[in-house]
């Protein structure tokens, strides 16, 4: 299980979730979820479908109740609060605006349900509006605006009463790309001005780099790894999370030696590759080993030897052009394919079916922790 | 030449139109249309409106006229006040237990007014059931019979399927995550059920209103059997100036009295609410038709009173969530089950009355029969009148469903495929079988009949069942249309299948199960209609429903059990089929969607 890091401020914290389970007769949707969320960060909850993160929102919403583990909101223990009494925002992928109530009137909802009246509430209905720029359409109807539109003033009703958390189920997931480029980058602004403390969750890896300042993968009801963008694109801990985020080139290696945190493994075609790893190994191990395609270089067997570390031969198989870059496609020493991409314009000169040589740094080569069903 | 030849093939490819156009311009147009202007004629057959003077002059008819409003407009508040808690639960239930319970609410729906009123009768009775429950209740005075009570008992259960119906469509229409929504926002279950579900649910509750308060307008079957002199209801007064009086003008005047009264409210409603709420359309306060008629100040009244009722019910949930006691305030889904088991229990249940009855050695209609015998099964098989009229209502039956279908299906294929101009008004016409009160098809059907002398004919009645039976298929055919991908016919077109082959190959084995649900349709309506049967069948040969009619009007012997017997277990096989098949379709759509 990973584990939460520490280096977050965990007294500041606007959500904990500590051991939150849920099943659904003898399918889990949800195991052992652990995850806190401090103020004014935005969170994604990443992963494929059916991989818990809407269970995991629905838990954190008050609409479906787990089975096990607490759910805290601010200084409040919350697992069994009504939706009502939790004091969260949230914005739903079909927007979830009342089709009977105008734009004001769907923004002023939250607050009458506060009691809010007056002056008070038109001013705070007014800048909520003018957060998302559409103060001009306080007047109409939901069904007359665009679905760019609409959401925006579900974002705008999600957060006209600044609510402790805000959450975001696939808010953009029905909207053309261009738009949805758009909006992401408007809502990570509205985010980081207002110090809103959001949890999103996606299926789109692309949105959740751009969005977040944490990411937390999920896979099979379970939360696979949390960590920073950075830290899930350079240094996944699992074959599903390399696989998952990225192009990636993932084979088998067997652990040699491994000494302070240094792993000398043996790799397709009985090459020796050299790298760092935390994880606990010891000699004979079975692992996955996986290099981003523009980490691996692809060379002439001229540049530099098989006998050197971190090399493998190959051979050359098709070279496709992608405008910025260059893919190569090469065939390893036992037959798996490995990819290569190289910025465009340094040609390496070779012809398919050529020799090659692939090579990487040592801190290219992310040695992953074997998944857990085995894979 | 070739834009006039053009111009012709236009015309031609609507030629499947044509059966029905003339069927329902010859039957149905036309003698309505010399049955209303009779109203204006003397004996003479002169121009004149003594009939409609003496219409306007004899209080009776007033009182007449009023009662029928009276009556309608009470049955119409109780189904709507049952209706909307059946309707709930069934929109939040999930799909199976929801298909399972509209079962439950569809099936007395078809079981027949007269089966329904039958068993009302006797639980009604001055000696029956529950009028000696209420006197052991220690209730002075229990009279639930011949009077109004029994008749809105009688007539708010045999409308309220309706009412779910109309319903149910706008609820499961509405969002599922504006609740969660609201909750999230703050608002505790009772403040989000009033300002969020109630004001969308509202077009449904005004759809119903409106159709529930149509159809028991021309009721004529509970208010008969159920009520005294007092509860007399307009389609009643035409069937005695037809029946006993032979007046075929003031006949005329009360059809037209009949037909104008639905007209007014069906205008009273487009006017204020807009028809498209009637098709399960959300009403959009800035969209809907009430905009574009801002300049009505009808519209805007309209608009007004929704958006008044929306607050009003907003304020009183309000009011309501702070009163209620804690304990209370979250009626939990038991709560909710066991209040909705009750609705559903006064629909299902007095049905089932008929059969015990049916075994009784008495010879009176009574509740809990005596002794236990098959004798009035034997005399129902040894009548030569009962099973014949059980034998004609099924090859009737049969004959409309196939009318209907070739009908039906002509008519709705074409007007799903081309597109014409005054295609909406064709449409209109073809409907308006639906719309119009049946009373009035049927005195205008005989008018004609009596004089072409074909009254009392099997062709007469099919023709009637026809009529009214035709346009169910139409709309059934149609809304399969709505999910039938367009794509197929030009993919076979393109393989080389000739139009013919199309249809037969691909078209019809696709539309197989709406196409069954259209037939089943057309059987059951032809199969239950009382008001067609009731002008155009004669001596001897009666439809089932009639012959129940016939006896229960002259003598409620326990032969009247069996036939409610026999024809509950003949609409109950039917529907149970029709369910089977819906279902099948329902799962080869799943399977041909997981496949694809």
């Amino acid at each position: 299980m990973p584990s939460e890091p520490q280096r977050h401020d965990t007294t500041n914290f606007k959500l904990r979730l500590t051991n939150v389970s849920k099943r659904y007769g003898h399918s889990d949707a949800l195991v052992n979820a652990n995850l806190v969320v401090s103020k004014g960060e935005c969170v994604t909850l990443l992963g494929p479908s059916g991989s818990g993160k809407t269970t995991l929102l629905n838990v954190v919403a008050g609409l479906l109740p787990p089975d096990e583990g607490e759910v805290w909101i601010e200084d409040r223990l919350a697992t069994h609060l009504p939706a009502y009494e939790r004091d969260i925002g949230m914005v739903f992928q079909n927007y979830a605006l009342f089709p009977h109530l105008t734009v004001y009137d769907n923004v002023a909802f939250p607050l009458r349900m506060r009691r809010e009246r007056g002056a008070r509430l038109r001013e705070r209905v007014g800048a909520a509006l003018a957060v998302v720029s559409l103060a001009d359409k306080a007047h109409r109807m939901p069904s007359e605006l665009s679905g760019g539109q609409q959401q925006r003033i579900s974002l705008a009703r999600a957060l006209v009463y600044e609510p402790s958390i805000i959450l975001m189920d696939e808010p953009l997931a029905a909207l053309d790309k261009k738009l949805r480029e758009q909006l992401q980058l408007e809502i990570r602004r509205i985010q980081k001005r207002l110090g809103i403390t959001m949890l999103y969750v996606t299926h789109d890896q692309q949105e959740a780099l751009l969005l977040s300042d944490r990411i937390c993968l999920m896979n099979n009801a379970r939360i696979e790894q949390v960590g920073s963008p950075d830290d899930l694109y350079f240094r996944p801990r699992s074959v599903f999370a390399a696989d998952f985020i990225g192009d990636s080139n993932i084979f088998p290696a067997e652990v040699v030696t491994m000494s302070a945190g240094q792993a000398c493994l043996r790799g397709p075609g009985g090459s020796t590759l050299q790298a760092a790893t935390d994880l606990a190994l010891k000699s004979g191990d079975k692992v996955q080993v996986m290099i981003r395609p523009e980490r691996l270089r692809i060379g002439t067997p001229g540049q530099a030897t098989e006998l050197d570390d971190n090399c493998v031969p190959a051979t050359l198989l098709e070279t496709t052009f992608l405008g910025e870059a260059t893919r190569y496609y090469a065939s390893g020493p036992t037959g798996e394919t490995f990819v290569s991409k190289a910025l465009a314009g340094a040609s390496s000169g070779v012809a398919p079916g050529e020799p090659v040589l692939l090579t990487a740094d040592r801190d290219s080569i992310i040695v992953l922790s074997p998944d857990r069903d085995g894979r | 030449m070739s834009a006039a030849r053009a111009r012709s093939q236009g015309l031609l490819r609507l030629w499947p139109l044509l059966p029905a156009l003339l069927l329902l311009g010859i039957f149905m147009v036309y003698p309505v249309a010399d049955l209303l202007s009779l109203s204006f004629t003397d004996q003479a057959g002169r121009i004149s409106i003594q009939n409609l003077a003496l219409f306007m002059q004899r209080p009776v008819y007033a009182r007449v006229l009023q009662s029928s409003f009276l009556i309608s407009a009470y049955t119409t508040v109780i189904c709507l006040v049952l209706a909307y808690p059946v309707s709930y639960y069934l929109a939040s239930s999930a799909e199976r237990v929801r298909s399972n319970l509209l079962l439950v609410v569809v099936m007395p729906f078809w079981t027949g007014f007269l089966v329904r009123t039958c068993a009302w009768l006797i639980l009604l009775a001055p000696s029956g059931p529950l009028t000696q429950v209420g006197v052991w209740l220690g209730f002075q005075n229990v009279k639930l019979a011949y009077n109004l009570t029994g008749v809105l008992i009688g007539m708010s259960q045999a409308l309220l399927p309706l009412a779910v119906l109309n319903m149910l469509p706008v609820m499961l229409g509405i969002d599922r995550n504006l609740l969660p929504a609201a909750a999230i926002m703050g608002a505790r279950p009772a403040e989000g059920f009033w300002r969020v579900y109630f004001p969308l649910s509202l077009p449904g509750v005004a759809a119903s209103g409106l159709l529930v308060f149509i159809s028991a307008l021309g009721f004529f079957i509970t208010p008969t059997i159920l009520g005294g002199p007092q509860e007399t209801m307009i389609a009643q007064l035409i069937i005695v100036q037809i029946q006993e009086l032979l007046n075929w003008r003031f006949a005329g005047v009360l059809s037209l009295v009949l037909l104008i009264s639905a007209l007014v409210v069906y205008y009273a409603y487009d006017r204020i609410l807009g028809m498209s709420t009637l098709v399960g359309e959300r009403a959009q306060p800035g969209r809907s038709r009430l905009s574009r008629l801002f300049d009505s100040s009808l519209a805007r009244l309209g608009a007004g009173a929704l958006g008044l009722i929306g607050r009003a019910a907003s304020g009183m949930g309000l009011v309501l969530a702070r009163l209620t006691p804690a304990p209370l305030r979250r009626p939990g889904r038991a709560l909710q089950t066991t209040l909705v088991a009750l609705i559903l229990a006064f629909l299902m249940l007095p049905t089932l009355f008929v059969i015990p009855v049916s075994f009784t050695q008495s010879t009176f209609l009574d509740f809990p029969p005596r002794g236990l015998t098959l004798r009035w099964y034997e005399e129902f098989i040894h009548s030569q009148a009962w099973m014949s009229a059980t034998i004609r209502s099924l090859y009737v039956a049969a004959i409309v469903a196939v009318t209907s279908m070739l009908l039906g299906g002509a008519t709705a294929f074409t007007l799903a495929r081309e597109s014409f101009y005054g295609k909406k008004l064709l449409l209109a016409l073809v409907l308006s079988p639906l719309i119009l009160p049946r009373m009035v098809i049927a005195v205008a059907l005989f008018y004609l009949a009596a004089r072409l002398h074909f009254a009392g004919t099997d062709l007469a009645l099919v023709i009637g069942h026809t009529i009214i039976a035709f346009p169910f298929v139409v709309v059934t055919v149609m809304v399969g249309f709505q999910g039938y991908n367009r794509q197929y016919d030009r993919a076979a077109a393109i393989l080389g299948a000739k139009p013919s082959r199309t249809l037969l190959h691909v078209t019809l084995p696709l539309m197989r199960s709406s196409l069954a649900a259209a037939a089943i349709f057309a059987f059951m309506t032809s199969f239950d209609d009382l008001n067609i049967a009731l002008f155009l069948t004669g001596g001897e040969q009666n439809t089932l429903p009639k012959q129940m009619w016939s006896a229960i009007i002259l003598q409620a012997t326990p032969i009247l059990g069996v036939a409610s017997t026999v024809l509950l277990i003949l609409i109950s096989a039917f529907l149970l089929a029709s369910e089977v098949v819906r279902r099948q379709g329902v799962i080869r759509r799943r399977r041909a969607g997981a496949a694809a």
